[in-house]
């Protein structure tokens, strides 16, 4: 314990008495290695939530309800103006919309001389009021307008399908524009001429074309039906698990999916974007860690003789490693309080208030305390080790040596 | 008392260099010994054994019944922080430490800070630095930082002081201070002192001279 206690003092009258510039620069180094792990955690953490924003918002919802699957496939959830009166009275359910599904291909003549450009995809059917209460469908729209519950013949196109926008897709018809007529050609058979009503921002590349509810029951033949139906939530209070377990319960033979189910197809670009998250991280503690090892080492060497003489005189050996270990990691918390400082009191709060602009939609610094506690211990540990090793090389070393050789 | 048989220190190395060639000799309590010789002669060599600084290649050497050799280093640490004070020519200060906390600092590494506070300010009197108490090395002179060297030296009551050419660097008057602690220490203490001087002047104030040559003892009279 009284060793504990002379090593800490030692440490103390070490930084207090030392050298002052690599003082400050040793905490400049280390200050800015936490920054730079903070920073691109944080940012990483955004994307990766602005990405699951973006999906919840405009493509996945919380909870999905799909058809029955078992025993037998079904194609439409029946009655479903009952099943979403269900789902609504369960607690916490917000809104619930209902969509159907169809597929078709879109041909578009720009230059009205025969030459058709047709791109296919989903062909998705909703209830203009009630989706708005789901999705934001309706704040994507960068030309045009949304639809109205009760058009007929007119559609909302993807501005990736639409082609001239800048948003890359397999194929597109070309430069379609609001106002344009397209032709849908639906799998079943039906043909009918569409007036392009508004183009939506596509960004994240869902290429869906937008009809209203009422169409798609024209063109399919059914009623009071839906292929899905989308259940917004207030998952800050409840998990998203819960949701799903209730709406089971009520309808034990549909199909439930939540969002996370549905991230199947991005699962590895979020993968890539901790992977990228975990090498910055590792690479800042790693500079870190060098950073404290060559000036405690070079420190150490330069104090070698007062290393001798403190042997000399009977200080023991673990005590002159532990005034080393106490001095890099009282370096290591400098430099996470100044780094942690610096991102939290100043980046984070400047980028809530200006965050930055990405295609689609706005960035913000995102910590969450797994990424900020990996960081500081990793910063502790950095700084245990590479206080350690150098004096250990040093403080082993010959009496005799480390005075006169 | 201290009993030396025939120690033996060969530096190991391309060609290796016999520096001590079998020593045997005993040193009583409280005796004061000046140890003279050539430059070369093995002095500081034989101080480093005494002193547990080293290990020796052959021989033995008895501290009060305590074969020190057949310690563990830990235990040799520990011994050299206990019971062996050491005075050096020079540097042996802690830079960041004012004098008083060079002196504690051995007593702080046995626990006995707090109450050690008192016996390290007289010490630091009793080598006339009361005045230099919270100094640090760099605002001392030569002969004031030898003097906070002897007190932290002194502060866990040792058995035996060592001391190489602790006068070395200083000039006559710092020297003649440092002298008169060593002979007062002595004679009001009965403390053990073997110090390697280079001076006959100095020599002659100690009780007893042991002078070496070549790795041997050429002479051991008492004065
Ligand atoms: N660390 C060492 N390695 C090799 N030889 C040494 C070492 N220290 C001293 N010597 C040699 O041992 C002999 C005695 O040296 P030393 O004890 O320092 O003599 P003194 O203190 O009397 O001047 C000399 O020949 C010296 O060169
Ligand atoms: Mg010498």
């Amino acid at each position: 314990m009284h060793d504990l206690r002379t090593a800490a003092f030692i440490a103390y009258k070490s930084i207090l008495k030392g050298n002052k510039s690599t003082f400050i620069l040793l905490i400049f180094i280390l200050s800015l290695s936490f920054l730079n792990m903070m920073f691109i955690s944080g940012i990483l953490n955004g994307l990766e939530n602005l990405f699951y924003r973006t999906i919840i918002n405009t493509y996945a919802s919380d909870v999905a309800v799909n058809p029955q699957e078992k025993p037998e496939l079904k194609q439409f959830i029946l009655n479903q103006n009952e099943v979403q009166a269900e789902i609504q009275s369960i607690p916490g359910v917000i809104a619930t919309t209902r969509r159907y599904s169809l597929a078709g291909s879109i041909s578009f003549d720009k230059d009205k001389n025969g030459q058709f450009k047709n791109v296919s995809g989903a062909i998705i059917g909703i209830d203009p009021t009630q989706e708005q209460k789901v999705l934001t469908l309706n704040n994507l729209i960068i030309s045009g307008h949304y639809l109205s519950d009760t058009d007929s013949d007119q559609i909302l196109l993807s501005s990736a399908l639409a082609g001239g926008y800048g948003i890359p897709a397999p194929s597109d018809l070309g430069g379609a524009r609001v106002g344009d007529k397209v032709q849908i050609t639906y799998s079943n058979g039906v043909m009918k001429t569409y007036t392009i009503k508004g183009i939506y921002n596509d960004a994240i590349g869902i290429f869906e074309t937008f009809i209203t509810a009422r169409e798609a029951e024209s063109v399919l033949n059914v009623y009071n039906s839906a292929s899905q139906i989308l259940v917004k939530t207030d998952i800050d209070h409840t998990p998203i698990t819960t949701y799903q377990k209730r709406i089971q319960q009520l309808q034990s033979n549909l199909k439930i999916q939540t969002y996370l189910d549905l991230l199947g197809s991005f699962k590895s670009f979020l993968d890539a974007l901790n992977l990228i998250s975990v090498i910055v991280s590792a690479i800042s503690v790693l500079v870190a860690a060098i950073t404290i090892f060559v000036i405690i080492y070079v420190n150490a060497i330069n104090k070698r003789k007062q290393i001798g003489i403190l042997k000399a005189i009977g200080i023991r050996q673990t005590i002159i490693i532990w005034s080393y270990i106490f001095q890099s990691l009282f370096y290591a918390l400098f430099g996470v309080i100044i780094g942690s400082f610096i991102v939290f009191l100043i980046i984070t709060p400047l980028l809530n208030k200006y965050p930055i602009n990405v295609e689609f939609g706005y960035l913000y610094l995102v910590h969450n305390p797994i990424t900020i506690i990996g960081g500081i211990i990793s910063m502790f540990l950095a700084g245990l080790l590479a206080g350690y090793l150098p004096a250990r090389i040093v403080a082993r070393q010959n009496i005799i040596k480390a005075i006169w050789g | 008392m201290i009993t030396v048989k025939n120690l033996k220190k060969t530096y190991p190395g391309k060609v290796p260099t016999p520096a001590l060639k079998g020593l045997s000799f005993i040193v009583q309590s409280g005796e004061f010994i000046a140890l003279t010789g050539r430059s070369g002669s093995g002095k500081s060599t034989l101080l480093h054994q005494l002193g547990l600084l080293d290990n020796p290649t052959e021989g033995n050497i008895m501290i009060d019944q305590t074969d020190v050799l057949a310690l563990s280093d830990t235990k040799k640490t520990f011994y050299r922080l206990t019971s062996l004070g050491y005075v050096f020519q020079e540097y042996a200060l802690v830079a960041e430490f004012t004098a008083l906390e060079n002196v504690l600092l051995p007593a702080m590494a046995l626990g006995n800070h707090n109450d050690q506070k008192e016996r390290a300010k007289e010490l630091l009197s009793l080598v006339g630095l009361e005045e230099r108490l919270n100094y640090y090395p760099n605002e001392l002179s030569g002969g004031q930082q030898q003097r906070v060297a002897i007190a932290r030296a002194l502060i866990n009551h040792p058995k035996i002081l060592f001391a190489d050419e602790p006068t070395a660097n200083l000039d006559t008057a710092s020297s003649k201070t440092v002298l008169d602690i060593f002979l007062k220490l002595n004679k009001e203490e009965k403390l053990t002192i073997i110090m390697v001087t280079h001076e006959p002047d100095y020599a002659k104030l100690a009780q007893r001279n042991i002078e070496l040559l070549d790795g041997l003892i050429i002479k051991d009279k008492k004065q």
